[in-house]
């Protein structure tokens, strides 16, 4: 048996809480099934779905939270790390021993909605219980992953929990939709038409099998077991292409389509790598030192995520523009990921000279705080001034993009990184 | 690298940002030996210790233990080591026994084999009646034997031990001391940091001093049985003017002080040669009256060290 399922399962399922838990669920369905006029069962179904999203989505993923978090606050994360246990074996163990109690109360009332919901409630309730299950699946992977780079960025952070509940909300309203609505509907998809329900499944499933796979991928990294970032980049270009299935255009080809989905994608994932990712000076010396002795394999196991999304996004923004330009040049969003992309090193380099300072502290925090001085402060202050061009100038949202606005993102990013390289050679 | 070894380290360098922790040390440390890593605070001790667990990636050079290579192989590496943190990373929530047992099958210990390993390791540090006692309740010095059986219960050959006696009362502290003794009898190695010689007198037979990230030092202690290089106390029943000259004869001997009756020697060997150097001054016509293997304080040794003119960071 894997041995962090084995000791998770030793700290989470007590004989008490394999008692009580069935216990307590028995006592609250007999309550609802006696007092309620003749729909009993549907009542205990609501209920008992609605409990298992609770038991599973949210507080499956606090607990997939504190399966690293205790670690590192407990310092006994160095001695998980000094085990032989390899990173597949640590993934799953933790990802479900961490979460075993959640799956046994949550799975019980699942079994219960399941049992006394079929033919009883209008909706595919073995679908939506697949949902639920799939649903948590992917909750408990995402708020493990993002537990686990802050763990590798601060040891001993409590910063994650918020971001996690964040997510998981976002995420809990997603799959949630259907089931609580009277009409589930439908979902074009690439011009083709799904019942939400099933498009849900099957996305929740795969995105919650990628949601498994980048934990264990963190994973790697927490083990310093070394590995390519070959994984990021396939997850982008997939979900570059899943985004560009809803996006519906009157003019642009497929390829402009994920080229402009790819940039987006990417630029979102290179800033939520950039922020939560283990990085700064002695990350990037190492990837110097490799590059500069030509170990072109080793320094692809330094690589942190964010550069690689970064890349990506200029191949699509590239990609975008050469299919506009074959469309009839008619695309306007296409010449703007060019400006998104420029403004997205100026924001990496920003943090960057943060980073490199000789004691580097809370450099997430101040980056946010000057991003948002740069964003909204300024912008809003030389509207006030009466000077809005300016203003637009300092943002990558604008009506025109062929001319000032790209020069003054180029040159915005120019002096950005000439600025963080100035104090990285004084490091 | 030598396999031969239980550590090689090579041209190791580490770096925080605009501090060298580490610079360029290179070191190898023979199995069954206990190496004491010393320096004073921020020499570098536990950002060496780390990086030969794995546990921090170097900027430079290359760790090698008991024959795998620590950086392209982690985990295999962690299958051979055994590692005390100065904070033991005990889960409070198991029992001694559950937390040997899952320490066990996470080195790999054979699920077959596991409840034997766990009493025998149980018995070896005498934690054998705390076996089902929540490690949460237990004592500094309790908590410290869970920790170091915790290390050894995959029995590897080589230990790393930060601070290990950091917070001991002199009873566990002694008994801690004769532990080590008993484990490098049986063979393996163990590197010991701590800042407190006192405590790393009692069984080191090497020492390795560190000083702002480099190493000043790696040398057998005078005394230890793997040095080849012994210190001899001789007395005599009277003064010996010439007895310079007599030593001169002698391979592999130099006197390091004459007070008349009595005077340090250095000796280049084992026993075979300390039995030789009694038998040649014996031979010689010196009245020797005592004659015995001084061992070198590592107090003393360590202030000789960082002391010497090379010693400055």
């Amino acid at each position: 048996m894997n041995p962090e399922l084995r000791r998770n399962l030793w700290l989470e399922l007590s004989a008490h809480r394999l008692l009580a838990t069935p216990a307590i669920i028995a006592l609250v369905g007999v309550l609802i099934l006696t007092n309620s006029d003749g729909n009993g069962y549907p009542a205990l179904a609501t209920v008992a779905g609605s409990a298992s999203l609770l038991l599973l989505v949210a507080w499956g993923s606090k607990l997939a939270v504190d399966g690293i978090g205790d670690e590192t606050r407990n310092r006994t994360w160095d001695s998980q790390r000094l085990t032989s246990i390899g990173p597949w074996q640590m993934t799953w163990g933790k990802l479900a021993g961490a979460t075993a109690f959640a799956w046994y109360g949550g799975g019980l009332c699942l079994a219960v909605f399941v049992l006394a919901g079929v033919g009883q409630l209008d909706g595919p309730v073995l679908k939506l219980a697949g949902l639920v299950v799939a649903g948590s699946v992917l909750c408990h992977a995402l708020a493990f992953n993002a537990t686990l780079m802050a763990a590798q960025r601060s040891p001993g952070t409590r910063s994650s929990n918020a971001l996690v509940w964040i997510v998981v909300l976002l995420l809990l309203s997603s799959p949630a939709r259907p089931w609580l609505g009277d009409n589930p509907g439908t979902v074009v998809w690439w011009g083709a038409s799904y019942t939400t329900v099933n498009f849900a499944l099957v996305s929740a499933a795969v995105f919650a099998a990628w949601a498994v796979f980048g934990a264990y991928r963190s994973m790697c990294g927490a083990l310093h077991v070394p590995t390519v970032p070959w994984a990021l980049a396939v997850f982008l270009c997939f979900a570059s292409v899943y985004a560009a299935g809803f996006v519906s255009v009157p003019t642009g080809s497929v390829a402009s389509l994920v080229a402009v989905s790819g940039v987006a994608v990417s630029l979102a994932a290179f800033y939520g790598l950039l922020f939560m990712e283990q990085t700064g000076a002695m990350t990037l010396r190492r990837l110097q030192l490799q590059i500069s002795r030509r170990q072109w394999v080793q320094a692809q196991q330094e690589l942190p995520g964010w550069p690689v999304a970064l890349l990506l996004a200029l191949l699509f923004a590239i990609g975008s523009r050469l299919a506009s330009l074959r469309d009839g040049g008619t695309w306007a969003i296409a010449d703007a990921a060019f400006v998104f992309w420029l403004f997205a090193v100026r924001d990496a380099a920003l943090m960057h000279w943060f980073a490199f300072a000789r004691q580097p502290r809370r450099v997430v925090a101040t980056t946010l705080l000057y991003l948002a001085l740069l964003y909204g402060l300024l912008p809003w202050l030389l509207e006030a001034f009466g000077a809005p061009a300016l203003a637009s100038l300092l943002l990558p949202f604008s009506v025109d993009y062929s001319g000032p606005n790209t020069a003054a993102a180029a040159v915005q990013a120019l002096i950005a990184v000439s600025i963080a390289a100035w104090r990285w050679r004084r490091l | 690298m030598n396999s031969a070894s239980a550590i090689v380290v090579h041209q190791l360098s580490f770096e925080y940002p605009g501090v060298k922790a580490l610079s360029n040390v290179s070191f190898r440390i023979e199995p069954a030996s206990v190496t004491a890593l010393v320096g004073p605070n921020g020499a570098g001790k536990s950002t060496l210790l780390r990086c030969i667990a794995g546990l921090d990636r170097p900027l430079l050079g290359s760790i090698e233990l008991a024959g795998v290579d620590v950086l392209e192989q982690p985990r295999l590496a962690h299958r051979r080591l055994g590692y005390l943190a100065d904070f033991y990373g005990l889960y409070d929530a198991l029992s001694v026994r559950r937390a040997l047992s899952y320490m066990a099958a996470a080195h790999g210990v054979a699920e077959r084999d596991i409840a034997g390993t766990v009493e025998r390791t149980a018995k070896r540090l005498e934690i054998d009646d705390l076996l089902e006692r929540r490690c949460g309740e237990l004592s500094r010095g309790q908590r410290q034997r869970v920790a170091i059986g915790q290390a050894l219960v995959h029995a590897p050959p080589v230990l790393l031990l930060d601070e290990p006696a950091a917070g001991l009362d002199p009873e566990a502290r002694h008994a801690l001391a004769r532990l080590f003794t008993r484990l490098r009898g049986e063979g393996m190695t163990l590197l010991v940091s701590s800042h407190i010689l006192a405590e790393l007198d009692e069984y080191s037979s090497h020492m390795l001093v560190l000083r702002g990230g480099r190493m000043i030092e790696h040398r057998a202690l005078a005394g230890g049985a793997a040095e080849p290089v012994r210190r001899l106390r001789l007395e005599l029943v009277s003064p010996a003017p010439d007895l310079a000259d007599v030593l001169a004869g002698i391979d592999g001997v130099r006197m390091l002080q004459n007070a008349g009756r009595n005077a340090l020697l250095e000796l280049t060997g084992a026993d075979i040669a300390q039995a030789a150097l009694l038998r040649a001054l014996v031979e010689r016509g010196l009245a020797v009256s005592s004659f015995a293997q001084e061992r070198e304080n590592l107090h003393a040794s360590y202030l000789r060290t960082v002391g010497s003119p090379g010693a400055a960071p």
